[in-house]
């Protein structure tokens, strides 16, 4: 019984570990959960990731998924809460908008547009790496 | 005799061993002695001599076996186990870091349409979906300087 306590100790330590290296993500950012992997495989979306020279961008974009939209722009409002800089620009069918929070020293920018004649919006979290750690 | 194993001291033991040895001992008699050195612990050098001449271990060391024998499927199961949990960990490792990791270190993803695009596909959509980002920060950047330079105009001049 002690033994099977240890060994299953020693692989739950493992298993924490691994999963918290995964990749560098804070994870009380709303908008960050839109790119768990839960939407990958859904039609209509593109998620692109990319970790390149100190920089972390993550972008989603969604076309004729009104349901999906929704749930992104929740998210986006949700952090908009804890935002130091807010920014709107709206042209036609354009709306964009622009949040900073400060995070470990450092600024993450999260950027929604909409494009309601496209049925189209996309949002994208940027900042350098050490700012999701 | 088998009730009576218990009792039998280490002496009278060794002299059963003695009439064994000037071949004192009925056929009967000695298939008893053999069973009592079987069961019982007792050894001293004639006895010992006995149960070789009989081929016969020890009752003592007879029963270590099954002891030695659980101590060695512990220690297996346990090794085996641990193998079985270091292999999983490396196995996680290498499935999560190696597909998305480029040579430089830098990790590229990318899903469209519910496919995982890779190669160039997957590059030329994080190229676009990039300068897209960075076309918005550009422009939303020029509007709050916009912005900023109206407002100095009205309300510092």
């Amino acid at each position: 019984m002690r033994l099977f306590s240890i060994m299953l100790l020693l692989f739950a330590s493992i298993a924490a570990a691994h999963a918290e290296s995964l990749e560098p993500v804070s994870d009380n950012l709303a908008s960050e959960q839109l790119f768990s992997g839960k939407y990958n495989k859904e039609k209509g979306v593109t998620i692109t990731i990319s970790i390149r020279d100190g920089k972390y961008n993550r972008t989603m974009t969604v076309t004729k998924n009104p349901a999906l939209a929704k749930i992104m722009t929740d998210a986006f409002n949700a952090d908009r809460k804890r935002a130091s800089a807010f920014n709107q620009y709206i042209s036609g069918n354009d709306e964009w908008t622009n949040i900073e929070i400060t995070r470990n020293g450092e600024i993450i920018r999260i950027g929604l547009t909409e494009n309601k004649g496209k049925e189209e919006v996309m949002l994208f979290i940027n900042g350098s790496e050490k700012a999701f750690k | 005799m088998k009730e009576n194993d218990h009792i039998l001291a280490l002496s009278e033991i060794e002299e059963l061993c003695r009439l064994y040895l000037d071949c004192k001992l009925s056929r009967l008699e000695e298939a008893e002695l053999q069973y009592v050195l079987l069961k019982l612990p007792y050894s001293s050098p004639l006895i010992d001599d006995v149960r070789a001449l009989m081929g016969i271990q020890a009752a003592a060391s007879l029963k270590l076996k099954p002891k030695m024998h659980r101590k060695w499927n512990i220690r297996w199961i346990a090794g085996i186990a641990a193998s079985v949990v270091i292999l999983f960990a490396v196995g996680l490792r290498v499935a999560s870091g190696s597909d998305h990791e480029a040579t430089d270190g830098a990790v590229y993803i990318a899903y469209s349409n519910g496919v995982e695009l890779t190669g160039a596909q997957m590059m030329a959509q994080i190229e676009r979906d990039n300068a897209k980002v960075e076309a918005f920060m550009k422009r939303m950047d020029e509007i709050e300087a916009e912005e900023a330079r109206i407002y100095n105009e009205l309300f510092n001049d």
